[in-house]
């Protein structure tokens, strides 16, 4: 797929986590190159540039605010539920480098139901670091996103040794909010929609051309035609695929997506066709990816 | 995991009941039931407290419910409409059409349609326009083609096309070399008209009433073959929409001539397939040419 989609971010670790997000959602076919924001200096490198909230005034900055889509992080269900299954009435600690995003952490769980817990919150950046160790040493649950009370953060031997023998930690894989994904969604299938449409309008040219087609031009058009009703099955799939995986993405991190059918060009059928029924059937499966892109635009 | 799981979960929650859930989304109480305890298996809680009457939510279900409606909430409509569009070439539609289903434009729109997706099912429920207007209520049927007339408040319909009704009489008939033909002159002579409750018969018997006076019903049929070819054999004569007029009989426009609109209908506010959706827009399409032309 000739699509080419930047992730940026202040630093590697949130850059490496929007993009496996993003992995996860649209499949492998699509090229993905993280940065960091101070190294973008120009808007030529990618076709959609993805940020998190916090990226959105410096990126813009130099990028053109059409190109950029943000993208909203989420903890996926696993997670709330894993909270709602400690006992009533314990502490809670919320492990992360902010006291803001713990704070955001905290209100999930109250608007989800999840009361009957006491939230407390441990902001290992600004708070005194006797503080953050004295605040672990108590800790039963510690909760926080996956990249911070993992092996490079609460599990790392700056904090690790200060833990209980059996503190339970309840990491957050995060998913991309579905709305959010479905605004980077969009814009991939816009994109591949016009490269399939000025692919198929190219072949439609050559083939009415005033100079008459030799047999051999007349084969490599068939071809072309044939490896463009590859690329927009491919696209139909990951296009589709991608809208159902956003969402079962914020149940689970983990869950495997059933998708036993396609709205796929039938290519053995396809190839006994004269060229311009071909071509008709790739644009008809085009307008179906377009569709979609209105949809998505929509919401 | 699969998209239905959660559309199930969500109606479970919101009925409490497993069999009212599989009633509102039409399918069998066992899906609904298999599909959630593979849910609970995938996140390795459970979502319901089954011990009693009703199914309620546990406290961890609760929050997975409060969950799954904030990540749904505005676009679950559009998700679930983008996912049926992966079952557009595999999907089953189900038309329910009566008699004189074989008038225009309805083989043409059939045959395109089977050409542009051909790897959807379809599948015909065959009644009169009553029973087929009920099918629709009841679920039974994507989309139905009749004739208007008899109209019902809870379906929504779209012209598709009109068809001129013509009188069919044999070649031995003494009305063969006829031009053109008043109804008063078929008073006296033997109709074969479709059954009593076909609209198509109605709206015939109405035209006569209107001259304040009614055909002699010799024979009645539901099956346009059998009264094609009791007219061939000089039964009596008939009264039909062109197209379904063959070569065997002879055809009179009538003078003061009578026309029938075929539309499709459609349940009101049901959510349509995209099958049954394409089917829709081709028959637009069809008709807006049509008439273009």
């Amino acid at each position: 797929m000739n699509v080419k989609i930047a992730v940026v971010a202040s630093g590697p670790l949130i850059a490496g986590e929007i993009a496996s997000i993003i992995q996860s959602i649209i499949s492998e076919s699509i090229v993905i190159q993280t940065y960091l924001t101070c190294d973008i200096t120009d808007s030529s490198i990618a076709d959609i540039y993805v940020c998190a909230q916090t990226q959105i005034k410096s990126l813009s900055q130099v990028v053109p605010r059409e190109k950029i889509v943000l993208l909203d992080l989420m903890p996926n269900s696993k997670f709330f539920i894993s909270i709602a299954r400690i006992p009533k009435n314990e502490i809670v600690h919320i492990f992360n480098n902010h006291l803001e995003y713990a704070a955001i952490l905290s209100d999930y769980c109250k608007n989800l139901g999840i009361i009957n817990v006491e939230f407390v919150p441990i902001a290992y950046r600004e708070m005194p670091q006797e503080d953050v160790f004295m605040q672990l040493q108590k800790a039963k649950y510690i909760i926080g996103v996956d990249r911070f009370v993992g092996e490079g953060g609460l599990l790392s031997p700056t904090y690790s040794t200060h833990l209980q023998k059996d503190v339970v930690i309840i990491p957050a894989t995060r998913a991309a909010s579905v709305h959010s994904a479905c605004v980077l969604i969009q814009c991939i299938a816009n994109k591949i929609h016009c490269h399939i449409a000025d692919a198929a309008e190219k072949i439609k040219a050559d083939l009415q051309s005033d100079s008459p087609l030799s047999e051999a031009d007349l084969k490599k058009l068939k071809l072309e035609a044939k490896h463009l009703a590859i690329s927009s099955n491919k696209a139909m799939d990951i296009i589709q695929n991608a809208v159902t995986k956003s969402v079962l993405n914020n149940i689970s991190s983990d869950t495997a997506l059933f998708a036993p059918y396609s709205n796929r060009l039938d290519i053995n059928l396809l190839a006994n066709q004269p060229i311009d029924n071909f071509l008709e059937m790739i644009m008809d499966s085009n307008r179906t990816l377009h569709l979609i892109a209105e949809k998505l635009a929509k919401l | 995991m699969e998209l239905r799981q959660l559309e199930y979960f969500l109606m479970v929650s919101k009925t409490s009941s497993f069999t009212r859930a599989a009633e509102r989304l039409y399918v069998s109480q066992p899906a609904v039931t298999n599909a959630i305890r593979i849910l609970e298996e995938e996140l390795g809680v459970q979502l319901f407290d089954r011990n009693q009457k009703q199914a309620f939510l546990t406290t961890e279900g609760q929050v997975f419910f409060n969950h799954v409606e904030n990540i749904m909430c505005g676009v679950s409509k559009t998700i679930f409409e983008i996912n049926e569009l992966k079952n557009l070439n595999n999907g089953l539609l189900t038309l329910a059409i009566t008699p004189i289903a074989g008038t225009w434009p309805i083989p043409k729109l059939l045959e395109i349609f089977r050409g542009k997706y051909p790897n959807i099912q379809l599948s015909f429920i065959e009644e009169n326009v009553t029973e087929v207007q009920t099918a629709l209520i009841e679920n039974k049927a994507d989309l139905g083609i009749i004739i208007l007339g008899d109209n019902n408040n809870l379906l929504d319909y779209t012209l598709i096309g009109s068809q001129e009704l013509v009188v069919c009489c044999s070649k031995d008939h003494c009305f063969q070399r006829k031009n053109s033909i008043g109804l008063s002159e078929l008073v006296n002579e033997p109709l074969i008209l479709l059954t009593q409750n076909c609209l198509l018969r109605k709206l015939i018997i109405k035209e006569f009433e209107r001259l304040n006076t009614l055909p002699q019903i010799a024979f009645e049929s539901n099956h346009i073959q059998t009264i094609k070819s009791l007219v061939a054999c000089n039964a009596g004569l008939t009264i039909l929409p062109y197209d379904l007029c063959d070569n065997s009989l002879v055809t009179i426009p009538l003078d003061t001539p009578l026309t029938i609109d075929t539309a499709i209908a459609i349940k009101k506010n049901k959510y349509i397939s995209h099958a049954a959706q394409a089917f829709l827009t081709l028959a637009k399409e069809t008709f807006l040419k049509h008439h273009e032309n």
